[in-house]
């Protein structure tokens, strides 16, 4: 966030919410599940900065219009961060990252 | 003395925050968040609840109180999937709200959208104060 958008929001007083999150690990990678109800997907802005997954959001419906969600989240260097895939469902976005080849688990046989 | 208010509101803080480590399904607020607006003669009452599918949801008005029961599952949780992390409500919910008056059942009018459920309702005819006229 720039210093501009910072100062912009103090000045209409819009509250900015830190979204809940689970994090789940899977095979392929790991899925973020985000609560960020009232927010349309149109409204839903995922970015990839200096290590750290930015999930940010303006809520259009419910008890908080007009406010904001943002949470920042660091990623590890062994994940494929070119691989983001993100859906929102019924108020819950879920962020899927795949980790890298060399991460993934790799069984190994006995002879 | 700003030392010690600092300690306590630290301790507070600490507290707060462990008790919802130990206990995962805790929430720091009340679950699901609610609002009951009054505009006129029309009653809006909304809930935030994320993740809630509307066939997981009953909802049932009588009078001046408003029933919602509801649901959330551990989202499509597989097998092979581990929780690393844990800040969201896993609880589900049974409450019932008191609306500020009677409202007819048949006018209320539910929508759910991007995780809220928004219900709008009027006020009961037999609700409704009558003027009484003094001559």
């Amino acid at each position: 966030m720039t210093t501009t958008e910072k100062t912009a929001d103090k000045a209409t007083n819009k509250a900015t919410f830190l979204p809940q999150v689970d994090v789940i690990e899977t095979k392929q990678g790991y899925r973020l599940l985000l609560d960020v109800p009232g927010v349309t997907k149109e409204d839903v802005k995922i970015s990839f900065e200096k290590g750290k997954l930015i999930v940010a959001g303006d809520i259009s419906r419910g008890l908080d219009q007009g406010a904001k969600y943002l949470r920042k989240i660091k990623l590890s260097d062994a994940l494929d961060t070119g691989s983001i895939k993100a859906k929102l469902d019924e108020g819950v976005l879920d962020v899927a990252i795949a980790k890298k080849p060399e991460a993934l688990a790799v069984q190994v046989e006995i002879n | 003395m700003w030392n010690e208010f600092d300690k306590m509101v630290n301790q507070i803080f600490t507290l707060s925050q462990q008790s919802c480590v130990n206990n995962p399904s805790a929430t720091p607020w009340a679950y699901p968040q609610t609002a009951i607006k009054v505009d006129g003669e029309e009653v809006t009452f909304t809930a935030e609840i994320p993740g809630v599918k509307k066939e997981d949801l009953s909802l049932d008005i009588k009078s001046n109180h408003l029933h919602l029961k509801g649901s959330r599952k551990a989202k499509n949780q597989k097998e092979e999937e581990t929780l690393l992390h844990s800040e969201r409500a896993k609880v589900d919910f049974d409450q019932t709200y008191k609306l500020p008056f009677a409202v007819e059942a048949t006018s209320a009018k539910a929508s759910l959208a991007d995780g809220v459920l928004e219900i709008k309702m009027t006020r009961a005819e037999s609700d409704k104060p009558l003027a009484v006229e003094i001559n």
